[in-house]
């Protein structure tokens, strides 16, 4: 289980967090949706280990979490396959084993024929698939997301999301993903919050039903599920 | 091959252009004042033949080494700690200023009363020089490094030589690099300059003995000896770093 209870974080005088609680079960994908500023990042880094709370617990499943940020974030001066394998060679992992498991990797995300290229060979969407792939291979704890698809088109997006669930299906694993997209929220989570603040405050949370693995965009509780959000995250606009 | 021969025409024509001012000078005046390029040729030849140039180059190259590797170390490494604590870089700040900006010849004449004639003085000072600017290029480098890239590495857990060899070096490079090049050329600068004050041996020493010798075709020669120290440290050492710091933007 990871678990914030009662985090308390200020920034000078700006408080983001103040006594936040959360968890996310063994097996739980938690998205957390909510305007920008509100404190999402903050409190991924302190439910990382990132960033010390000034106050309040933070309960993380033993182990290596593994990140995914909003930029993808690799080694301009390494190749795709040096990028992903780059937690395994922190944790000193031999050169052969670590050439093995980045090559079934980058197989699995559809990046075998760029395993030696550099990040500014890629496109944007290979580069976040590295990204991810650097996360998955660590075999992390638990996975947290930082809008890491924000910036690729719908298609990339809907894509990623479905890499990441076959990942999380092989490795259950608790998981907090932060996200804008609706539909991203409403295919990938067990359960979503929607923040307000800062201070972050939960506004509201919605548990779905059927397993991420077997939904469909078009399915009626996605749709659903997407209707409630954006009701609640969408400001009423003046009449045209 | 074409970008190749364009790449060395220009400069090739600039070394002609220069050589034929200095045929033309030499004409114009006394060889005492102004030797011509054969002369200087011929005195080089000489001091190759009986020994003395390499003797000295040899020893000159040793104090250059020594005063570049302890300059670059000294400011890369002060430099790297600077980076990540403004409170050093502040307490570092004005005592190199004060190396870099003193005039060398004030740095000569001090050392020369500190350690009298002999290899230190040379070395004392190059490192003086060489050191701030090495600095002040690791330290430009530790600013512009990615901070987003940072907390990256330290997410999945790289640390010490790692984190070094993965991020640190290959991100400071470039910065590392140019701040190399001008430490080197001006290590063999000084370092020429404070031999040719302070000791007995060395391309400056031989240089100054070959002014009150009024041998001016001497004094050029081992002019043209020091730019080929200058030539060296380019060609030898930091080029080839360089384009191997280089290699992954190669990559289209």
């Amino acid at each position: 289980m990871l678990a914030l209870d009662g985090v308390v974080k200020s920034y000078g005088p700006a408080r983001v967090l103040d006594g936040f609680s959360l968890e996310a079960g063994d097996q739980e994908i938690v998205c957390l949706l909510g305007p920008s500023g509100c404190g999402k990042t903050t409190l991924l880094n302190i439910a990382g280990g990132l960033l010390a709370p000034d106050a309040g617990l933070v309960r993380r499943p033993p182990g290596q979490p593994g990140y995914v940020f909003q930029e993808p974030r690799l080694l301009p001066w390494r190749t795709a396959a040096d990028n992903l394998g780059l937690g395994l060679l922190a944790q000193g992992v031999p050169k052969k084993a670590r050439e093995a498991i980045v090559a079934r990797y980058l197989d699995q995300l559809g990046l075998a024929g760029a395993a030696h290229l550099y990040p500014h060979q890629l496109s944007g969407g290979m580069r976040q698939r590295v990204a991810l792939g650097r996360a998955f291979v660590v075999q992390p704890a638990c996975l947290l997301l930082d809008e890491p698809f924000k910036s690729l088109d719908i298609g990339l997006r809907l894509t990623l999301v479905r890499l990441l669930l076959e990942e999380w299906q092989r490795r259950p694993r608790p998981v907090l993903f932060v996200t804008h997209d609706t539909a991203e929220a409403a295919l990938a989570a067990h359960r979503i919050v929607v923040l307000d603040g800062p201070p972050a405050t939960i506004r509201a949370e919605i548990a779905l039903h059927t397993p991420p693995c077997e939904r469909r965009p078009d399915d009626a509780e996605v749709l659903q599920t997407e209707a409630r959000l954006y009701a609640l995250l969408a400001k009423p606009l003046p009449a045209l | 091959m074409a970008t190749g021969a364009r790449r060395f025409c220009w400069p090739l024509l600039g070394v002609l252009l220069l050589v034929a001012l200095w045929s033309l000078l030499a004409a114009l005046y006394p060889p005492i004042l102004v030797p011509s390029p054969m002369a200087v040729l011929g005195a080089l030849g000489r001091l190759a033949a009986t020994g003395v140039l390499w003797q000295a180059l040899g020893l000159t190259l040793l104090r250059l080494a020594a005063a570049f590797a302890l300059g670059s170390v000294l400011g890369a490494t002060l430099g790297l700690l600077a980076g990540q604590s403004d409170a050093l870089a502040g307490l570092l700040r004005p005592g190199l200023g004060l190396a870099a900006g003193a005039p060398p010849i004030a740095w000569i004449a001090l050392a020369l009363i500190w350690f009298g004639t002999g290899s230190l003085t040379p070395i004392v000072v190059a490192v003086l020089v060489t050191a701030p600017v090495v600095f002040d290029a690791t330290f430009q480098g530790m600013r512009a490094l990615d901070r987003d890239l940072v907390t990256m590495a330290r997410a999945f857990g790289l640390q010490g030589a790692a984190l070094v060899r993965e991020l640190y070096l290959p991100a400071l490079a470039p910065h590392l690099l140019a701040g190399l090049s001008v430490g080197a050329a001006l290590t063999v600068r000084i370092g020429v300059m404070g031999e040719f004050l302070a000791c007995d041996r060395g391309v400056g020493s031989a240089m100054a003995l070959a002014r009150t010798q009024l041998n001016t075709a001497e004094v050029v020669a081992w002019v043209l000896v020091a730019l080929a120290l200058l030539w060296l440290s380019e060609g030898v050492l930091l080029g080839p770093l360089a384009r191997g710091a280089a290699a992954w933007r190669q990559e289209a």
